[in-house]
């Protein structure tokens, strides 16, 4: 027994002295910084008086050999005087690795780049590591006083200081804008031209013509094999806008709705904004009436039955797989996520303009393009924060934006020259020596990696062909650039689109697993309803309480709150 | 027999014939035995990318000498757990068995890799997932069941110490085991890439399978973030052809070790299984 205790005794002293070095270690390491260094005026470079060195956290890009050795890195750190110290994650481990570091304590200086990647830093982080524990930087002082270039893009956007503050009034990191025209109004729908040429119709404007175009395509065997294998319509339930109830229903009341189960649970469930008052339509009799003229679509086998179940990739199989074209209306982003860019069927599918319903409803699904958050943040370690703002702050001008994302001058990309149209007609302001490519490893630039001001100004500017052929490859941007203004922009009404709401902490426990119940059920009878599993006449009003007993009322009300609370109303 | 062979070589055959086929093939979904319009496309695009090939050193040298170091691990650890007069032998069983039930999770053990200043170097790869207790409990069994005390006894007679009785008697007695355990810390590593995530900050030293899984994902297209959607269409079919290529690429090495080591493994495995 002596003996017994003797032995664990020993064993327990035996392992204290392995154990205390190691918690020793811990405290040395974060001690020896750099003293405290003074930053030039705003506007001149080097930004610093003295060079300093600056720990950067970022993903490793496959399209970026080597941060430490990249081109532009390396001229952005000569010319701010800041020696950049690369730590990479890949990009996979984005979330697992953050919270480690943030849990660890090994903070870099600044994290770079991590915003955009899902489960990156966003609304979240921001909460828990800025507003409860203080580990990022408030930035709003060093905004206003360091970065005037990214000041003066805020001034330009309304809302969008509102957009990036916390729900604490901070705001804890820096926004990277990509500000993409055709994809506000990408809820598109394409018909084959050569069909309607080859039947004598007429592009449909309203619900009615288009259900006559679809009737026409089901009976009259549009491509002549004399078989009835024609598909009027077609779509998948995942994949970029490839979803056709949305665009359907738009012609009867404005929605934002999906049937998709994996989309997004705040953006994408029928709310909407009417002023400053959030409503919904999932309750609507235009609703009613949509799902009416939605499942007489369906029944009548002129939506392709596996629409609310394939995926894009089967869509794509569907339309390109078959000898002859089987398929006459179909709904995407663009036309590459249920085509090959470029082929012969890609070339014929031409977009639908936004159809009027019976009560004149007729309305483009709006998606704002906000800012992206989270790709600038300043750990509260870092000593010289006033340095990475005056840095990071080059990055919003046009030489620093096209620099990141196409290289040197010269040699990626040239200032215009008179003569020189940008997509949208206007004069424009640089022109692309290299075709745009995120793909192939190169380490001239960061092309998507960390922050810029890839505003429309700068995206429109871009100088092109005038005469390419816009259903080439080649035309693809600007087809959908000239497409979506002709067919789309008259319908867009991005007033009803409520902007990103940010909610705190309490109000996502509250109401994270209410929220999720009420989309899954808006959007499982939205497809019940479509394929006639439930009867848009006798089963409504069972409908309408099952939105009451998931309390779509509270959901509504806590976005309400989130709403006045982001615009200053309480 | 021959119609659950099939069943399992067709996959195979079919990944390989996609690697080889044209991008717009496999969206049109042509594709289903043979390489349909072939080419090399997909290869020399993976290949291009010069972090790859990096990778390929990395992963070789991590699953090499990682199953070294394993190995000698184990078998150090099982042979004195296997000899019945070992003192306190229940207990360090008992230890052992204990972290396969229970771990500390993946923050405390990130910092105690941390104060070992493992942090971004390659010994953070192969040291701490070293011991699998698994294969620990798998060899242990084998030199309990396998390898009688007659044997111990007499060697100890002649005068063997006990490193001579490891290295003279036991191991080429266990070169099966030893050949199986081997085996699974190679696929083990091979595959491993989570250690690598967490514990690899500059990225030279990552292993093939970050780079592979880093590509994959950077090719599907994020069309919400709103890119050049001229670049997007090209990459979209490629990202399609890539991912069979990558497969190929990343399964090849172990497929190639794996007939030559596939003899002893049926006989290691059971071996222990029944008490003689």
């Amino acid at each position: 027994m002596n003996n017994w205790k003797k032995q664990t005794f020993l064993f327990a002293c035996a392992l204290l002295l392995v154990l205390a070095p190691l918690c020793a270690q811990g405290k040395v390491e974060s001690s020896a910084k750099t003293d405290k260094v003074t930053v030039t005026p705003v506007g001149t470079y080097p930004v610093v008086t003295q060079p300093i060195s600056l720990t950067f956290l970022t993903h490793q890009p496959v399209y970026v050999e080597n941060l430490d050795t990249n081109r532009f890195a390396n001229y952005w750190s000569e010319k701010t005087g800041v020696d950049i110290v690369w730590e990479t994650i890949p990009r996979d481990a984005v979330k697992e690795k953050l919270n480690i570091i943030l849990a660890s304590g090994d903070y870099p200086d600044v994290f770079f780049g991590l915003g955009t990647q899902e489960q990156g830093i966003g609304a979240s982080h921001e909460m828990t590591y800025g507003v409860q524990e203080q580990m990022f930087l408030p930035l709003n002082d060093y905004i206003e006083q360091y970065m005037p270039n990214l000041s003066k893009l805020l001034d330009e956007r309304a809302g969008s200081r509102q957009f990036l503050t916390a729900p604490d009034g901070n705001i804890y990191s820096l926004p990277d804008f990509n500000e993409c025209y055709h994809c506000s109004l990408s809820q598109k729908m394409w018909i084959y031209q050569p069909w309607l040429d080859k039947l004598g119709l007429k592009m449909p404007t309203t619900t009615e013509e288009l259900y006559d175009v679809l009737v026409a395509f089901r009976d009259r065997d549009p491509n002549g094999n004399g078989k009835k294998d024609e598909i009027p319509m077609a779509g998948a339930i995942s994949g970029w806008n490839n979803n056709p109830e949305t665009f359907l229903i738009n012609a009867f009341t404005y929605t934002n709705l999906v049937a998709s189960l994996d989309a997004n649970v705040n953006t994408a469930v029928g709310f909407y904004r009417n002023g400053d008052t959030i409503k919904t339509m999932v309750n609507a009799p235009e609703y009613r009436e949509a799902l009416r003229y939605l499942s007489r679509l369906y029944k009548e086998g002129l939506i392709y039955s596996a629409s609310f179940s394939q995926n894009s990739d089967q869509l794509t199989q569907l339309v390109e797989g078959p000898a002859e074209p089987i398929v006459g209306v179909v709904a995407g982003g663009y036309g590459g996520m249920f085509s090959i860019v470029g082929g012969e069927r890609y070339r014929n599918f031409h977009p639908i303009s936004p159809v009027k319903g019976p009560e004149g409803a007729q309305f483009g699904r709006y998606f704002l393009q906000a800012p992206v958050i989270g790709n600038v943040a300043i750990s509260k370690s870092c000593k010289n924060p006033e340095v990475v703002a005056r840095m990071i702050d080059y990055l919003y001008t046009d030489e620093g934006t096209l620099m990141s994302n196409y290289g040197f001058e010269g040699e990626g990309w040239k200032w215009a020259e008179n003569g020189d149209y940008g997509l949208d007609g206007k004069k424009a302001i640089y022109r692309l020596l290299k075709p745009w490519n995120d793909m192939d490893p190169q380490n001239d630039c960061f092309v998507m990696l960390g922050v810029r001001a890839n505003t429309s100004r700068i995206r429109n500017g871009e100088a092109v062909n005038p005469d390419v052929d816009l259903y080439s490859a080649e035309g693809l941007e600007a087809l959908l650039y000239q497409k979506t203004e002709e067919l789309y922009a008259p319908y867009a009404h991005p007033e009803l689109e409520i902007p990103t709401l940010r909610f705190l902490e309490e109000e996502e426990q509250a109401f994270a697993s209410k929220r999720l119940a009420y989309a899954n059920y808006v959007r499982q009878s939205l497809v019940k309803f479509i394929t006639g599993a439930w009867s848009v006449e006798s089963n409504w009003s069972e409908y309408l309480q099952g939105l009451e007993k998931l309390d779509m009322q509270g959901i509504l009300d806590l976005n309400q709150k989130a709403y006045d609370r982001q615009n200053g109303k309480i | 027999m021959i119609a659950s062979t099939l069943v399992v070589l067709y996959p195979i055959v079919y990944i390989i014939s996609s690697s080889f086929s044209s991008a717009n093939a496999i969206i049109s979904g042509k594709v289903w035995l043979f390489p349909v319009e072939p080419n090399f496309n997909a290869y020399t695009a993976v290949f291009k990318n010069k972090q790859v090939l990096g990778g390929y050193m990395n992963s070789i040298i991590y699953t090499a000498g990682g199953t070294l170091i394993s190995v000698v691990l184990t078998i150090a650890a099982a042979y004195p757990l296997s000899r019945k007069f070992l003192p306190g032998r229940k207990f360090f069983t008992a230890m052992f068995v204990f972290t396969m039930l229970f771990s500390g999770g993946l923050i405390p053990t990130y910092f105690v890799v941390r104060n070992m200043h493992l942090i971004d170097t390659r010994w953070a790869i192969v040291l701490p997932n070293a011991l699998s207790i698994w294969n620990l409990m798998v060899t242990l069994t084998y030199f309990k069941t396998s390898l009688s005390e007659e044997l111990f006894e007499a060697a100890t007679l002649e005068g063997a110490s006990d490193m001579r009785i490891l290295t003279s008697i036991v191991l080429p007695l266990s070169q099966a085991i030893i050949a199986v355990i081997g085996l699974y810390y190679a696929i083990g590593l091979w595959n491993s890439y989570f250690d690598a995530l967490i514990y690899l900050k500059s990225s030279d030293k990552f292993p093939l399978q970050i780079i592979l899984r880093n590509i994959l994902i950077s090719n599907q297209a994020d069309l919400s973030m709103g890119a050049d959607m001229v670049a997007m269409a090209r990459r979209q079919g490629m990202a399609d052809v890539m991912k069979f290529a990558l497969i190929v690429i990343s399964s090849a090495p172990l497929l190639m070790v794996y007939p030559f080591v596939q003899k002893y493994f049926v006989k290691g495995v059971m071996l222990g299984s029944i008490k003689g």
